[in-house]
Formats: C-alpha cells, sequence, structure tokens
C-alpha cells in the first residue's frame, strides 16, 4: 500500500506538455445579466497549467496554442469553454450561475446534481467557512448551517463541540451526527486539520440519512478534503497568529467586599487581596502554519499538506501543539476506466489540558488569603471543597497525548459506459494517552495519596470496507441511477487505566515501579477491550426526468452483533421526490426564476457508541473478592443481563421543502419543515433485581418526537464592479417532546452536588413533556426568620425554563469592495434556560467564610437571609438567549499578481472572534448546555459520561469565555 | 409470518456471502466471559460463589445508615451548606418519611442484589449436583435468609424471590408475616447440616450463625407477626453459648479493631478490607474534614454522622465503651491542634476542631459540632472509605444480651441480670442490681452502639415512636417500617407501597 502510494506520488512528475504553435489571445469578460465586466475570472487553457486572470477592467491576455480551449470560470457563474481556432480576440459573457444550481452535492456513496436533491442536504464550501482562530472541523460550520448547532461552553481549547443536528433524537444512543470523512463511516475529527477541507456536506432529514443506515438519525455530516487539480500546480502557505483574553468571567466579592460579609470575623481576614481568576488565566497567544502543495496531470494528481498548530488557553499552562500530515493522490488507468484514490493522514497532537476546577476553586478561594506562604509554599485553607486554585494549575499536570492514522483507498472500474464496480477500504487508528500528575504536596488531589499518577490510555481501530456497483443510463429523457453494495465495519477498543499513588519524590511519577500503591497492592489498575462489527447492504435509486421530475429510493438492511438474536437486523430505507415546477409552470411564476418542491421519508437508526452497549449475551465478570478459608478469592457475577429482543432505536422523518431563486435569482434559499419521530429508544434502564441478574438493561423504551421549520437566503446584491454585497442568514426552530418511556415514569436528575445540593435535581425527564425541562420551587423571597421563603414539597415545583433551545438565527454578510472584504457572522440562539450552578452555591452571603460569594450577593432579594443554607430555586434559573459576533474577518488581496512574479496570490487579513455577546444571562457563558457532564466536588474525580437528557446545567468548572484577535497571511505560489 | 421469515432468510443468506468474504457478526466479548461459558471449572465455581458475599459492599451506605440515622443514635445535622440535601438527612432523623427521599432506597438494592447473587448461584450449584455443591447451596440458603430478615426489618412486605429459573420479572409483595415464615423454615430445614468449625467458617455461614440469625428473628416476633417466641430465642442463644466455640474478648474493642478477626465474639462478619474488599466507610462518614490530618487519611472525610448529646449521656465516664464515640480537641498526626479554616465565627471554639457533644439544631448544626462514631479503629495512613475492619453482624456479646432479653421478658430476672452484668464487667462498670426493660434497652444501646440494632431495638421496645433531641413524637407508626422508594414502585409495577405513605 505505501509503497504504491510513493510511486504514484512519482508519476506526477512526469508530466511535463509542451506546445508548438502559439498566440495571444485577448478579450474582455462580462456579466450576462447586467453587461458588467467582471474582474479575477479565472481563465485557464485546458489541459495545460496555463492562465491568467482578468483584471479590474474585466480585460485578459493569454498567450496559448492555436488548437487550445480556454475555460472561464467565477464563482457564481457558469463555467464556459471556448475554443480559440486562431481568433486573437474573445469576448465573453458568463452566465449566473442560478442557485448553484450545477454544483455537486454529496449524498453518500456518491453524488449528485444540487438540482436533482430530494431531500434536505446542506453544503458548505471553503470561501464559506468560518475563518479565525479555528482549530477544529467543526468550528468552521459553526452559525453556517439551519438546524446545525456547534456548542462548546467556555473557551478551553481542548474541550470538544457538542453538535447537534435538528435537536435531540435520541436519549442513549448516538446524539452527535455520524461524521463521514472521505468515504470512511466514524471518521475521527482528529484527522482533519480544517485546512484541508475543502466542502461538507450535511445530510439532514432522514430521507438523505438513510442511505448510512443504522447511524443516520442524529444526521450526517461529510467531509471531503482538498485533492490536487488537475493541470493545475499550487504551492500555498497559510499563518496567522492569535491572540486569545478573557472575555467574561465570573464577578466574586473582592477583598474589600469579602471583608464586610456578615459571618466573616477578623480570623478570616488574612491580609492580601488577590484576584484568584486573574492568577490563574493569561493572555493565550497562538501561531498556526500551514503549506500545501499540488497538482497533476489528466492521469494522476496530488495534494501533499502539513499543518502545524500551537495554541495556548487562556488558563495558565494550557493549550495544544498539533501536526497534521496530508497526503492524497488520484489516478487514472487503462483509458480512464480505472480510477484510483489514496489518502493517507497522520496527527499528532500534545493537549496541556489544566484543569476547570481551577476556575471553580478561584471563584470561591478567599481573596484576602496569599497566593503562597512565607516559606515559599501554597497557602491553602483547608476545609471541604475548597482549595488554593494556583496551586491546582502549578503543582500538577494533565496531559494528552493523541495520534490518529489514517488511510483510505479507494478503487472505482468502469466495465462499460455506465456501470462502474468500486472497492474502498478504510483504517483508522486512534491512540490516545493522558498522564495526570497530581504534586506529593498539592491539598486538592496529590497529598492524600503522597503523589498520585492516573495513565489512562485507549487505542482505536476501526476498519470498514465497501463494495459498489453503479449504474447510470439515459432512457429518452429519464436518467437512471442505481446504487448497490454492501459496507462491513469492525470496531476495536483497547484501554488500560492506572491509578497509583505514594512516590518517594514528585520527580518520579512516570515510574510506576516506585509506587508505594503499587507495592504495596493499593493501586487500582483495569483494563478492557471490546470489539463490534456491522455489517449492511445497501441499494438506491435516482430517477430523473425531463431534469424537471426527480425520485429517489433507498433500502440499507444492517446487522450489527450486539443486537439480540431476535432481531440483529434492521432494515431502513428512504423514498423521496422532487419537482421543479420552474421547468412545470414556465413563466407563470411571477419573481420566482426557480422553484423546486421536494418530499422525503426516511427511516434510519441509531445505536449508542461501542463503549455503552453492552454484549447481547449474558456475561460474568469481575465483581470484588469473596473470602474463603482464610483468603480472598475474586468473584466473579453477572456484568450484564441477556438481551435477546434488544433492536434498533428507529427514526421516522418526514420532510417537506422548497429551493427558490428569484430577482434575478439575486435571491435564492431554501427552507424546510421536518417532523420525526424516534421510537424503541435505546436506555440503560433500571429493572428489578431479581429476577434479573443486573440492576441495569440496554431496553428500547420509548419515543421522542421533533419538528422544526428551517430557512436558509442568500441575497446577492451588486452595487458597482467594485462593490458587492452577499447577505445571508438562515435559521431553525426546535420542539421536542419524550412522547413515551417505558413506564410512566418522573425522573428528576442533574443533581448539583456537595455541599448540601445533591438532592437538587433541577432537570424533569417525564413522558408528555420536553427533554429539558428545569422543575424547581420557586423563589417567594426570604422568611421574616432568615430562612428560605422556597418550597421543598415536589407538588409545588413548577417547570420555568428548558434547556434546549427554540430557535436560532444566524445572520452572515459579506462585503467585497475592490480588493477588500469584510464578512461577519452574528449568532443568535434563543429560548433556552440555564440552571446556573455558581450562583445555586455562592450567591449568597452566609456561605463566607467558609467560600467566598458573587459580586451579586448583595442583590435586593436576598435581604433578609440568615441561613448559610443554600436552596436551589427560580432565581438561579436565567433565560439565557444570545446573539454574539461570532466572527468578522477582515481581508485584502493584493492585486496585480500573476505567476510571473512568482507569487500568484497574496492576503492579509484580521479577524476577531465573539467580539461581543448580548445576552441577559448572569454566568459566564450562556451558550446551550446540550448535555450535563456532571460534578465532582473535594478533588474527586469525574466518572459521569455526558448525560443528553440534562441539557441546560451550567456547572460550577467552568472555563471563561474568550476574546480572539487573529492576523494572518495566505501566499499562494 | 412466513413471508418475514423468507425475508430475513434472504438477509442470512447475503450474512453467508459476507462470511465468505471475511465478514461476519458473531459477538466477540473481551473483558467479561459470556455466562454460558463461565463455572466449569473448580476455580470458576468458587468465583462464582465468592460473589454471594461480595455485595456486601453497600452494607454500611445501606442498612447500617437505614438504622443508624433513623434512630436515637444517630444523626446527619445539616451544617451550613453542607448535608442540606434538601431536608433529606433532616426528614430521616424527624421520621418524615417519604417514598421521594434517598433513605427509602439505601437498603433496597443492596439486600435484593445479594439474594439475586444467592438465586442464580444456586442456580448453577444445582445444575452441578455434586454434593458439596449441595452443601454449599444450603449455607448460601442461610445467606439469603440473613437479607430477607433485613428486607422484612426494614421494609415489611416484599417480594419472596427465592428462584431463579421461575422468577416473574415483576414479582408482588408479600407480607411480612410471609417472609418471616419463610426465614424461619428456610434456617431450621438446613440448621444441622451446616458444619460447625469456626474457624474455617469465618466470613461464611456455619450452624452457629444460623442459630444466631433465628435469635434474632425470633426475638422481634412479636413485632414482626405479632406472637413473641421468648422461648425460642432462648433455644438457640443457648446452642450458641454452649457449643463452647465463643468468649467475650477481653478488650471490648478487639472486636472493632483493624485486626477484629481475632476477636473470640465473632459469629458472623463481613469481611472488609482496603485492598480486597472494600465499603467499610464509617470513618469518611463521620469524621470532620480535617481529621483527615489526624489519621493521614488517603482522602478527606465528609463531616457528616455524628451522635446525639443524649445517648452520649447514657455511658457513664468509667465506662470503657464511651470510647466508642471521639469527643473533644482534636489533633494533627504530629500533635498540632487540629485548625478548620472554615469555622463558623459563632462556633465557641474558633479554628481549633472541637468535637462537642451538643448541636444546636437539626438544620443549623456547626461544623464541628456532635461526638463523631469512633467505634471502629481508624488505620493511620488508612483510607476512610475502604477500612479494612471486619464488620461484625452478630457477635457474642450481643447474643448474651439477647438471651437476657428474653429471660428479663419472661420473668427471670435474676438470670437474666447475671448476663448482663457480664457485659458491664467487662465494660468497667458496677454490676446492675434490679432490671427493668428500660434498663435492658439503655445497656443494649451502649453495648451495640453504631453496630446497627438501635433501630430495631427501640422498635421492640416501642421508643420509636417517642419524641427525642430534634424529633417530635410520630403521629403514627406506620413509620416502623420504611417506605418502598418510587425508583423500586416504577421499576417494577405490581409492587404496592406500605400502608401510611
Amino acid at each position: 500500500m505505501m509503497k504504491k502510494l510513493i510511486l504514484s506520488f512519482f508519476l506526477v512528475f512526469i508530466t511535463h506538455l509542451f506546445q508548438a504553435q502559439e498566440t495571444t489571445v485577448t478579450g474582455k469578460v462580462t456579466s450576462t445579466a447586467d453587461g458588467e465586466a467582471l474582474p479575477g475570472v479565472s481563465i485557464i487553457s485546458k489541459g495545460t497549467l496555463k492562465g491568467t486572470q482578468t483584471d479590474f477592467d474585466g480585460n485578459y491576455n493569454i498567450t496559448v496554442e492555436e488548437t487550445a480551449t480556454l475555460v472561464f470560470s467565477y464563482i457564481g457563474f457558469k463555467t464556459k469553454e471556448i475554443r480559440v481556432d486562431n481568433q486573437t480576440t474573445i469576448n465573453v459573457s458568463l452566465d449566473d450561475d442560478i442557485a448553484e444550481l450545477d454544483e455537486v452535492v454529496l449524498v453518500g456513496y456518491g453524488s449528485l446534481a444540487r438540482k436533482a436533491v430530494t431531500s434536505a442536504v446542506a453544503s458548505v464550501n471553503t470561501e464559506d467557512f468560518n475563518k479565525g482562530n479555528i482549530n477544529t472541523p467543526s468550528q468552521l460550520l459553526q452559525g453556517k448551517v439551519s438546524g446545525l448547532n456547534i456548542a462548546r461552553p467556555g473557551g478551553d481549547p481542548n474541550g470538544e463541540f457538542s453538535i447537534r443536528l435538528r435537536g435531540i433524537s435520541t436519549l442513549g444512543a448516538n446524539t452527535t451526527p455520524l461524521i463521514v470523512i472521505d468515504g470512511l463511516v466514524g471518521g475521527s475529527l482528529q484527522s482533519v486539520d480544517p485546512n484541508d477541507i475543502a466542502s461538507i456536506d450535511v445530510l439532514k432529514d432522514g430521507g438523505a440519512a438513510a442511505i448510512y443506515g443504522t447511524r443516520g438519525s442524529s444526521g450526517v455530516i461529510l467531509i471531503t478534503t482538498k485533492k490536487g487539480k488537475a493541470n493545475f500546480s499550487e504551492l500555498n502557505y497559510s499563518g496567522y497568529a492569535t491572540f486569545e483574553s478573557q472575555a467574561r468571567r465570573t464577578e466574586v466579592a473582592d477583598a474589600a467586599q469579602f471583608s464586610s460579609l456578615p459571618n466573616v470575623t477578623s480570623s478570616n481576614i488574612l491580609g492580601s487581596d488577590t484576584d484568584w481568576l486573574e492568577e490563574v488565566s493569561q493572555t493565550a497567544i497562538g501561531q498556526v502554519h500551514s503549506i500545501s502543495a499540488g497538482g497533476g496531470s489528466d492521469k494522476a494528481t496530488y495534494r501533499a499538506s502539513l499543518n502545524y498548530r500551537d495554541i495556548e488557553g487562556v488558563q495558565k499552562n494550557t493549550g495544544f501543539e498539533q501536526i497534521i500530515g496530508r497526503i492524497s493522490v488520484q489516478q487514472r488507468a487503462i483509458n480512464d476506466r480505472l480510477r484510483i484514490n489514496a489518502v493517507v493522514s497522520g496527527t499528532t497532537r500534545e493537549e496541556q489540558r489544566g484543569f476547570s476546577d481551577a476556575f471553580r476553586y478561584a471563584t470561591i478561594y478567599n481573596p484576602t488569603a496569599p497566593i503562597r506562604n512565607n516559606d515559599g509554599s501554597f497557602f491553602e485553607t483547608g476545609g471541604f471543597d475548597t482549595f488554593n486554585p494556583v496551586s491546582i494549575i502549578e503543582n500538577n499536570s494533565n496531559v494528552r497525548d493523541l495520534q490518529n492514522l489514517t488511510t483510505g483507498l479507494n478503487l472505482d472500474f468502469e466495465i462499460f459506459k455506465g456501470l462502474t464496480i468500486g472497492g474502498y477500504y478504510g483504517l483508522q487508528i486512534d491512540n490516545s494517552l493522558i498522564n495526570e500528575k497530581y504534586n506529593k504536596n498539592g491539598l486538592w488531589r496529590g497529598l492524600g495519596r503522597n503523589g498520585l499518577l492516573r495513565r489512562t490510555t485507549r487505542k482505536d481501530v476501526t476498519q470498514q470496507t465497501d463494495f459498489t456497483i453503479n449504474y447510470s443510463t439515459e432512457i429518452e429523457k429519464l436518467r437512471i441511477d442505481v446504487l448497490a453494495g454492501s459496507s462491513y465495519q469492525q470496531f476495536e477498543a483497547e484501554g488500560t487505566l492506572i491509578d497509583a499513588g505514594d512516590f518517594v519524590s514528585d520527580d518520579v511519577l512516570d515510574n510506576l515501579a516506585l509506587s508505594g500503591d503499587v507495592a504495596n497492592g493499593l493501586a487500582t489498575l483495569s483494563s478492557f477491550k471490546r470489539k463490534s462489527k456491522l455489517l449492511a447492504f445497501f441499494t438506491r435509486v435516482n430517477l430523473s426526468y425531463e431534469d424537471t421530475y426527480f425520485f429517489s429510493a433507498a433500502v440499507r438492511p444492517e446487522g450489527h452483533d450486539r443486537f439480540g438474536s431476535n432481531n440483529r437486523w434492521g432494515t431502513f430505507g428512504s423514498v423521496s421526490a422532487g419537482v421543479n415546477l420552474t421547468n412545470v409552470f414556465e413563466d407563470k411564476l411571477g419573481p420566482f426564476d426557480y422553484l423546486k418542491f421536494r418530499a422525503s421519508y426516511g427511516l434510519t437508526g441509531n445505536i449508542p457508541a461501542l463503549d455503552l452497549i453492552a454484549p447481547a449475551q449474558a456475561t460474568v465478570g469481575a465483581s470484588g473478592n469473596g473470602f474463603n478459608n482464610g483468603e480472598f478469592v475474586t468473584a466473579f457475577a453477572p456484568a450484564s443481563n441477556p438481551n435477546p429482543d434488544l433492536r434498533w432505536e428507529e427514526k421516522k422523518e418526514w420532510n417537506f421543502g422548497l429551493d427558490f431563486a428569484l430577482f434575478d435569482s439575486k435571491l435564492s434559499g431554501n427552507m424546510d419543515y421536518y417532523t420525526r419521530t424516534t421510537s424503541g429508544l435505546l436506555r440503560n434502564q433500571t429493572v428489578p433485581v431479581p429476577p434479573n441478574l443486573f440492576g441495569t438493561t440496554l431496553l428500547n423504551v420509548g419515543e421522542i418526537q421533533n419538528s422544526g421549520f428551517e430557512l436558509a437566503l442568500e441575497y446577492r446584491a451588486k452595487f458597482s464592479e467594485n462593490f458587492s454585497w452577499t447577505p445571508g442568514l438562515n435559521l431553525a426552530t426546535f420542539k421536542n417532546e419524550l412522547k413515551a418511556l417505558d413506564r410512566e415514569e418522573r425522573q428528576r436528575i442533574g443533581s448539583l452536588g456537595s455541599p448540601g445540593l445533591g438532592a437538587a435535581t433541577p432537570i424533569i425527564v417525564e413522558p408528555g413533556r420536553p427533554i429539558g425541562d428545569i422543575f424547581v420551587p420557586i423563589f417567594n423571597g426570604i422568611n421574616n426568620d432568615g430562612t428560605w421563603n422556597v418550597s421543598t414539597d415536589v407538588d409545588e415545583f413548577v417547570v420555568v425554563g428548558n434547556g434546549l433551545p427554540d430557535f436560532t438565527l444566524n445572520v452572515i454578510n459579506t462585503f467585497n469592495y475592490k480588493n477588500w472584504d469584510l464578512n461577519f457572522l452574528l449568532r443568535g440562539v434563543f429560548g433556552h434556560s440555564l440552571v446556573n450552578a455558581t450562583r445555586a452555591f455562592y450567591e449568597q452571603p452566609n456561605v463566607a467564610p467558609t467560600y467566598n460569594v458573587l459580586a451579586s450577593s448583595n442583590r435586593p432579594e436576598l435581604q433578609g437571609l440568615t441561613v448559610n443554607e443554600s436552596r436551589l430555586s427560580s432565581l438561579y434559573v436565567e433565560k439565557a438567549d444570545f446573539v454574539s459576533l461570532d466572527n468578522i474577518t477582515l481581508g485584502y488581496n493584493l492585486p496585480g499578481l500573476s505567476e510571473d512574479n512568482g507569487v500568484k496570490s497574496l492576503r492579509f487579513y484580521v479577524s476577531g472572534q465573539n467580539l461581543f455577546i448580548i445576552t441577559g444571562y448572569e454566568g459566564v457563558d450562556p451558550e446551550v448546555r446540550y448535555s450535563d457532564v456532571g460534578q465532582a466536588g473535594n478533588g474527586q474525580f469525574l466518572t459521569q459520561t455526558p448525560d443528553a437528557l440534562a441539557p441546560g446545567i451550567d456547572r460550577r468548572a467552568t472555563w471563561f469565555t474568550t476574546r480572539t484577535f487573529t492576523i494572518g497571511l495566505n501566499v499562494g505560489f | 409470518m412466513y413471508k418475514k421469515d423468507n425475508y430475513y432468510k434472504f438477509f442470512m443468506g447475503l450474512s453467508v456471502i459476507a462470511t465468505l468474504i471475511g465478514c461476519d457478526l458473531d459477538e466477540e466479548v473481551y473483558t467479561e466471559v459470556i455466562s454460558s461459558e463461565f463455572g466449569k471449572t473448580e476455580e470458576e465455581v468458587s468465583a462464582l460463589v465468592g460473589a454471594a458475599y461480595s455485595s456486601y459492599s453497600g452494607w454500611i451506605g445501606g442498612p447500617w445508615v437505614t438504622n443508624v440515622v433513623s434512630s436515637d443514635e444517630g444523626i446527619v445535622p445539616t451544617r451550613g451548606t453542607d448535608w442540606a440535601e434538601n431536608g433529606q438527612w433532616a426528614r430521616m432523623h424527624e421520621h418524615d418519611f417519604n417514598e421521594e427521599d434517598f433513605y427509602a432506597n439505601f437498603s433496597w438494592n443492596p439486600l435484593y442484589s445479594g439474594i439475586n447473587n444467592v438465586n442464580r448461584i444456586i442456580f448453577q450449584l444445582e445444575e452441578t449436583g455434586t454434593e458439596a455443591a449441595l452443601q454449599t447451596v444450603k449455607e448460601l440458603r442461610v445467606l439469603r435468609a440473613i437479607n430477607y430478615y433485613y428486607l422484612m426489618d426494614i421494609y415489611g412486605n416484599v417480594p419472596l424471590v427465592i428462584s431463579f429459573a421461575d422468577a416473574e420479572e415483576n414479582p408482588a409483595n408479600n407480607t411480612r408475616a410471609e417472609i418471616y415464615a419463610f426465614v424461619v423454615s428456610e434456617v431450621e430445614s438446613v440448621i444441622n447440616d451446616l458444619p460447625t468449625d469456626v474457624s474455617s467458617t469465618y466470613g461464611k455461614i456455619n450452624k452457629w450463625t444460623a442459630h444466631a440469625l433465628l435469635a434474632k428473628v425470633y426475638l422481634n416476633a412479636e413485632v414482626y407477626v405479632g406472637t413473641p417466641q421468648w422461648e425460642k430465642v432462648i433455644e438457640n442463644t443457648d446452642a450458641i453459648i454452649n457449643s463452647g466455640n465463643y468468649n467475650l474478648a477481653a478488650d471490648f474493642f478487639d472486636n472493632f479493631s483493624i485486626s477484629n478477626e481475632s476477636s473470640p465474639e465473632n459469629i458472623f462478619v463481613f469481611v472488609y478490607d482496603r485492598v480486597f474488599s472494600g465499603g467499610m466507610s464509617v470513618a469518611v462518614r463521620t469524621l470532620h474534614y480535617e481529621s483527615q490530618k489526624t489519621y493521614n487519611f488517603t482522602t478527606q472525610p465528609w463531616n457528616g454522622y455524628s451522635s446525639l448529646e443524649d445517648f452520649y449521656n447514657k455511658f457513664d465516664d468509667e465506662d470503657v465503651r464511651k470510647q466508642s464515640f471521639v469527643v473533644g480537641p482534636q489533633f494533627d498526626s504530629a500533635g498540632d491542634p487540629l485548625m478548620d479554616a472554615g469555622a463558623e465565627p459563632s462556633d465557641p471554639n474558633g479554628q481549633e476542631v472541637e468535637f462537642t457533644p451538643q448541636i444546636t439544631g437539626l438544620r443549623t448544626a456547626l461544623r464541628q459540632e456532635g461526638t463523631r462514631i469512633g467505634k471502629f479503629e481508624f488505620e493511620l495512613g488508612g483510607d476512610p472509605t475502604n477500612m479494612s475492619n471486619d464488620f461484625p453482624l452478630f457477635r457474642y456479646g450481643d447474643i448474651l444480651l439477647t438471651k437476657a432479653e428474653a429471660e428479663l421478658r419472661l420473668g427471670n430476672t435474676a438470670d437474666a441480670l447475671v448476663l448482663v452484668n457480664i457485659i458491664r464487667e467487662r465494660a468497667g462498670v458496677a454490676p446492675l442490681a434490679t432490671l427493668t426493660l428500660e434498663d435492658m434497652l439503655d445497656e443494649r444501646g451502649r453495648e451495640t452502639a453504631f453496630e446497627g440494632y438501635r433501630r430495631q431495638d427501640q422498635i421492640r421496645f416501642g421508643t420509636f415512636n417517642d419524641a427525642w433531641q430534634f424529633k417530635p413524637a410520630d403521629p403514627s407508626d406506620h413509620v416502623n417500617i420504611f417506605p418502598i422508594s418510587r425508583t423500586q414502585l416504577e421499576a417494577n409495577p405490581n409492587l404496592q407501597q406500605n400502608p401510611g405513605y
């Protein structure tokens, strides 16, 4: 495989063409619609490396072979090809590309012209991606696709983004859309640098996603990486530097305010004035450099890139360093009937992850305390859940090393015209090693253990083998495309966890042999291995009649080894149809230049992540030790219940949509309405013991219904030759209801934790309600005796908000003036509320001096409170609607460059992210908390897996939000 | 149906093709073992039986907490914001029980998971049918009966499930009387076949464990079914006493030390160990945060469970058993006073940690208030969540008092006094000359404090519904059994809630 790649790589250098008879062609390029000259139109002599661009007045000149064909291309216009045929002047007018109808859209195991698509598919290309300090592929899309929400509360550079498409349609299975990278299903976002992505297609509805069967329910995101272009060689460098600083932080009582709190006495005032939040944070500086080279001939193309990122986090001692290399090679052989496409990418990343707890304790640490004692050691007050935050970040480290290796090889062979067979093999290996080191003098975690090392390793290997057959034909006006294929995927995961303490010196934490815990049998060691398999067959038929009537149907039976023997196979599929009304009604559609109606119905499935699904057969596993004849023996007890009836989660979705263009195609867009019902919801359910062996079983228990409306609009206004403005917006509404659970069960979850609010569970889960309802007692003020006037009777609790948004509205604007461009994205999310846990614990003056309090603890509502008990109530549930200026970028392209100068293009830009946010929310970040990460206090470790059933809780350990400025440069040679 | 079959045959056919090209969907399980493939060797069988005893990791957080905190020996006061937990601990203390609160569920899962384990293991052992296996079954039946005895004691009316193969999915409640009858007959049917050797059965069921269980069940027979069984209590305690296997330990605290396995009083213990068998968590529950520095613990304790001043005052100063409490000023391991920077300004002792018997209020306690539970020795450098002290479920000292109570209730006060005074002598306090029921309850309180008997004793002696510190008198005695937790009612629709809830 590797040899072959290298071979292909060299082939691209053997492609030198030369011409004999040359002539110089001049001319002017204009727009057909308004006759205006078009500057910057790319003109290439087809099949050669020769190329140029039009100047400001739309003029060009190029010297080419007399028999050459010139290719004129410009964004937003249809590409035109003209043979030279001895002409010396060629004036060209380009037609508007109506609603980008000729754009090709990926639809899974193939592509389709935009005009033939009958389901809800959104595409975002390089020019539309978010710019600035973008370090992961998901950031490229934030705010760009209606119904697709991407959120990362706080500014943790190593934090993961939650991705939700059309809300939440599962409880226990995957809530994140399926990621497909160059055909690899379940590709790791870690394997792609944002700079290497050419386009992203989002399959929104069941009609589109059904071809991915069991994993399509939460939507599908198809990522296509950049490839080399035939006869066009390029060498690009892009680099930028970023400066990231605190945007919003928790405002806490300063030394003076703290000293005046009712319970604070002279013994609590320790003489310093420390801004703990400032002490643990920094202005983060980052640098990113990318180099890519690409080119090739008609027979073979290549592209190679290397991306380096060195990003700091706003918490001191945090950040990451990452290198991603990628090589892709395409080659044609046997009279172009065989097409080979090979990709290799490698990632290495080292994360300094820091500790979000440092922010938690910086918020509540005594502001009169010094950072260090006179002897240089860290000052500690001691007590429950209070630790010197500077000691946390200085004494300890939390480093994760990641490696990813992905390779894919795709072969397509055209047996005869119209019939192509294909094969694909993909392999992805992810390795992760986390080393957490806790200093033996650090009270937070290390002291009690006399130094502590926690080492977590994990390896994931995914292999995928696909076979496909494509047949295309045209029978008179009917075009038929048929796809059939199979896909087999195998997932393996292995990992170990080591928790060992008691070291003589902090310098030897890397050497487990020196751990006293290991020597004394007190260390915790565990390991696991899991393997599971998916096998699918699929077929799809696309019909297109007169480019006016479109129809598509797909079926995908799929089996998974973890499903019960009775229901191992599920069948998924879709039917969709569309009609181009412009063609049907010709000119009777008023201002509409283009109008297409489409409808789809899709049945898709969902399964939990491999880690969360127990074997279908009953198993036994180690369960402590039994005592027998004076010694302990390892005991084995059930680890899972048998589950022969477990079946796939199923989502049925209707989608109705319109694609349109009007006013000379200046205004284009689409709108969709969907309604989806997920049934057989998978969930780990408590079951009675006995008769069950094990207390929980993964069961098909319920039903969720989601519906929503989505609209995307874009207007291309061109005011003059030099100035154009393209405003766009997209909006989406979300509505969901948990229709049923196996039993009419009411659950209250999302415990706020210690001290004292472990029983405060704000999120209610109950059939008939939307997911994420916040159910708390009403705050009725303070009683005369100084206690809370807040009911503890559950019957008096009410729903005061919901953690999930009702709608999102994103506004995108692009301005072009001569060589300048400016674009910005306003992102608005509305209708969600958050439980502000920080306020619930610390916004009342009486918890001092044990904890510092929020600056807002003097609010009038709390006047007269004398108890120091915290009580969760409606007082701490806040509306969290927000609008933020997510991104604004100003760029300048240096004019007058051509290949002759040695530099083809040069662009400078400055970019700002999160320059402002408008919100009434008092906490740090009003961003939606799509799942609950849980909480662990007092130095304990978080063990909970994020719970999608409990959205809307803003936990105490949230990073600051940040504001980022970027200056960057792109050069093309 | 026919059609559907064909349909699946089609996919089966496809999967055959897939197998030929190297794909299959046979489940491969690692890390765990598929049940049907386990239990084939003697070592594996032993591992399965071990699970019957390994389920006691939840004992302290379950039945122990239930019995200690709802009685007059224990309290989890709200200290500032700590332990407020929406008032649940306070309601537990006040007997304001309801099915929503967490204590309703404390004991259910630990006890039923033990029962479920035993049912399954019995099923597996009976399948093998060897003599050794069938002998083990008899021991496990008694172990299961212990769990039903606790379920009967705490929840009253619970489902009786004793078969693995024929278990119903959602079993309905049995009555308390039915559980009582089951426990008695189950134990009596096997008692004469149980091993009698003490040392080889440490931590496991032997004949004397069975007698101790019967003695405790009969002792409370009047509570459970309305008919006292005092003679049967004496019959069973005598069997233990006359076996000659047990003595009082010279030092009372030998029963609760880190190496208490050598105590001659142990009849049945849960074997706990910091490394092998965790869950003995009394230290972490009761001691102050700063006490970590007194004992160099690996983790910080929670500053929760305390005892009540009135209970503490039932102990004479010369009573060695008074050392069951941790009280007074506290010091770190170097001998310096323990400092609590978070102490309330109103704390009369300031930042120097001092455990005081008095507590300001159930919902308004100060951080340092309340005597702490020090009966089980704290290991220096130990893990307060996983202590190595074995937990004595049945102990000879308690058996002597159990017999004494039966004698007293039968009117044989002189016989009872002899036994009570043996216990008092060991404790270093003067013998009693007379003995009332109240004396008996108090003596039991001093001897068996924090061993998980207090609630049961108070119910039997009729004081459980009285008012005591921070608790009003109960308006009704329905609180003598706990409500079944909402979690369980939802998981099993056939479960009925106990009367009064």
